[in-house]
């Protein structure tokens, strides 16, 4: 029997898959029937409730379609799960202080300096992608420590913008 | 006017504009040739037209942005005429003027129309002329502050600044209170002057909360001007269209027939031929004010053809050969109710920023009253460099509830992943009391719409979704261990390609038995 532990936003599901594939999800008392349909998307029968998923596997990172909006979700075996929560206790994660590019574009305009303090939602600065300018605000409130992006230039995807404290 | 047959056309466009066109062309028995950058050698529009040539790289303005390239095209291929499509080449004065002088036909107005359409001021003092209401706004471009004050005080605030070569949103600016006249003037003539190389700008009253409303036009080299009814495009994000509807809830008949008449007005007083578009803002008086004219194919075009049963490109290739109109307006008939949600790749839950990457899931909605006008299949990259609009879902139905039902149904039932779109948004709108009943204006989306209203999974699909995710991934593990066990002591196997394959050919078997 493999357990896995489901992160789908802010929700966690455990799903265990016993040798013969029967699938069983403590949360739900419903017989639960998952078929495969094309490499991305299956048929689930819960009960006699039919939805049908599709989802990209990215070596454990899911993308999901849910309520036609794209969800990303996260799949871990429960031993993963269990390390990851000894080594979270000791090391803070930082990464929530690094503002990245969400795709490439051009730096339009820089609406913060070094030192300000910024509330959650602020705009700290602009891209361009696309042909639309696209303001980056911050995911919470802090301090900017420094200011990576350079006016007029261009930056790649995921390419480190903005720290905050 | 002599007629001139036309038996191959160069598309100077990409995406789903040239799929729509090479659609027609072919159910006219003329040859296609399309143009492609680097990144769009596999793209639908060159699998789909007769011909594809190479322009070079992915950026629009080293490729479908260069005249030269394009017209050295036309010339290789032979063809008798070029189609711009809608952005790109297709409001560039100078480019229907290349294309005329090098002896070729195109599939638009004249190059003369394209410049004075184009220049805003120009337009409007040219339409008032014709006897067509323009919002109250100063008859030419304002020089300086003084100008722009004494225009203020006497038509009252809040007014628009706008740049006079401009159009989308750029150098726009709205004054609500005196004090911010000057710094806003300023702003927009520096705004227009590094968007168009031109800083002239004008001075409209502002409309507190208009709809905008348009109406299409088809027009002969013979003189015929008629207009095909309006189109709703109130709904709109960032001064963008989103969703379009035909007819207009507010427009009855009789103000169909006077806006009508109005703007075939407005078209010939630019002595305009092909198919154009005259955009109004309405009041909520309706009282209606020419906006400008777009002069060339319009994106939402296809709501049009579903009530009227013309098809506009077809039109457009006709009249572009010299055939007179086969209507009169009397001809034209109307027909139920058509919507168009432009489905774009963007994100509705963080203040639509643009979503890239490559759609690997796309099943798209069918069924009765379902057109789609797309120009990217499954396996197809959204970029960076072009615009993020995927596709254009447009439905029929008999009433306008009935269409609405219907674009509901198709939006559930389209399926796309590897980019965000804003589907959820289109069904948010679909749903909202007030776009039901009809009651909205431009501002619509900034005073209704808020992220944490989009709709949220049931427990029931989180549940499944957590199933599959989980099933995916001990797939993948089982798989991965099997691999492992099964490669012999000296590494890779040679046929580890056909073993996977295999494998999971017996696994899903074996999945299908339990």
């Amino acid at each position: 029997m493999s357990t896995y532990l489901v992160s789908i936003g802010d929700k966690e599901y455990e799903v265990s898959i016993n040798p013969d594939g029967v699938v069983t999800v403590p949360a739900s008392g419903e017989q639960i029937d998952v078929r495969p349909i094309s490499k991305d998307t299956y048929s689930v029968l819960i009960g006699e409730n039919s939805v049908q998923i599709t989802a990209n596997n990215d070596g454990g990172e899911f993308q999901i379609l849910l309520q036609h909006n794209q969800v990303d979700a996260r799949v871990e075996t429960h031993r993963d799960s269990l390390l990851k929560k000894y080594a979270s206790s000791s090391v803070k994660a930082h990464s929530r202080y690094e503002i990245h590019a969400p795709m490439p574009a051009l730096v339009v305009k820089i609406e913060v300096s070094v030192g300000d303090e910024v509330k959650e939602g602020q705009g700290l600065l602009i891209l361009e992608a696309m042909k639309m300018e696209n303001e980056i605000r911050s995911p919470q409130a802090g301090k900017v420590r420094e200011v990576l992006a350079i006016k007029g230039r261009a930056v790649e995807k995921g390419e480190l913008l903005l720290l905050l404290e | 006017m002599t007629h001139r047959q036309i038996k191959k056309v160069l598309i100077a466009n990409r995406g789903e504009i040239a799929v729509r066109i090479i659609r027609t062309c072919q159910e006219m028995g003329i040859r296609t040739v399309a143009v492609y950058s680097d990144v769009d050698r596999t793209m639908p529009h060159v699998l789909m037209a007769d011909e594809a040539y190479a322009i070079g790289p992915a950026p629009s303005r080293e490729s479908y942005l260069v005249i030269d390239k394009i017209i050295s095209v036309a010339k290789q291929s032979g063809v008798d005429a070029l189609h711009p499509g809608y952005g790109f080449l297709s409001e560039r004065a100078e480019f229907a003027a290349r294309v005329a002088r090098e002896g070729l036909i195109f599939i638009g107005p004249r190059a003369e129309s394209i410049r004075t359409m184009g220049d805003k001021t120009e337009a409007r003092k040219l339409v008032r002329k014709a006897g067509v209401p323009t919002v109250p706004g100063t008859p030419d471009a304002v020089d300086s502050e003084d100008e722009a004050k004494a225009f203020c005080e006497k038509v009252g605030l809040p007014v628009l600044i706008k740049a006079a070569a401009g159009g989308g949103g750029k150098g726009m600016r709205i004054v609500h209170k005196m004090h911010d006249l000057a710094s806003a003037f300023r702003g927009a003539q520096s705004e227009a002057q590094s968007a168009f190389g031109d800083s002239r700008v004008y001075l409209e009253k502002y409309l507190e909360s208009p709809r905008h409303i348009e109406f299409q036009i088809l027009a002969d080299q013979h003189g015929n001007t008629i207009h095909l009814g309006e189109r709703e495009c109130s709904i709109q994000r960032r001064h963008q269209k989103l969703i379009e509807e035909t007819p207009s809830v507010i427009v009855d008949d009789a103000l169909r027939a006077t806006m009508g008449e109005t703007a075939v007005n407005a078209a010939k007083a630019c002595a305009y031929h092909n198919a154009g578009t005259i955009e109004f803002l309405v009041d909520k008086n309706r009282n209606f004010y020419f906006l400008e004219m777009n002069t060339r194919l319009q994106v939402e075009h296809p709501i049009t053809e579903l009530r009227t049963g013309i098809d506009i490109v077809g039109a457009q290739l006709r009249i572009a050969m010299g055939e007179k109109l086969p209507w009169t307006q009397k001809d034209i008939s109307f027909r139920g109710h058509a919507i168009e949600c432009r489905i774009c790749a963007e994100d509705p839950q963080n203040n639509y920023l643009p979503s890239t990457g490559i759609i690997s899931h796309l099943k798209p909605a069918m069924g009765f009253g379902v057109r789609e006008d797309r120009g990217i299949e499954e396996g197809g990259e959204i970029s960076v460099y072009y615009d993020p609009m995927i596709s254009k879902l447009v439905c029929y139905g008999s009433t306008r509830s009935e269409a609405i039902d219907r674009m509901k149904r198709a939006l559930r039932e389209y399926r796309l992943l590897g980019v965000k779109t804003n589907i959820p948004l289109h069904l948010f709108v679909l749903e909202h009391p007030k776009f039901m009943d009809g009651e909205f204006d431009t501002h619509f989306l900034p005073n209704y719409f808020s992220p944490e209203k989009l709709p949220h999974a049931t427990e029931m699909e989180m549940i499944a979704a957590a199933v599959v995710c989980a099933t995916m991934h001990h797939r993948q593990q089982t798989e991965a261990l099997r691999l492992t066990s099964s490669d012999s002591t000296n590494g890779v196997s040679p046929n580890l390609n056909g073993q996977k394959l295999n494998k999971w050919k017996a696994q899903r078997n074996e999945s299908m038995r339990s």
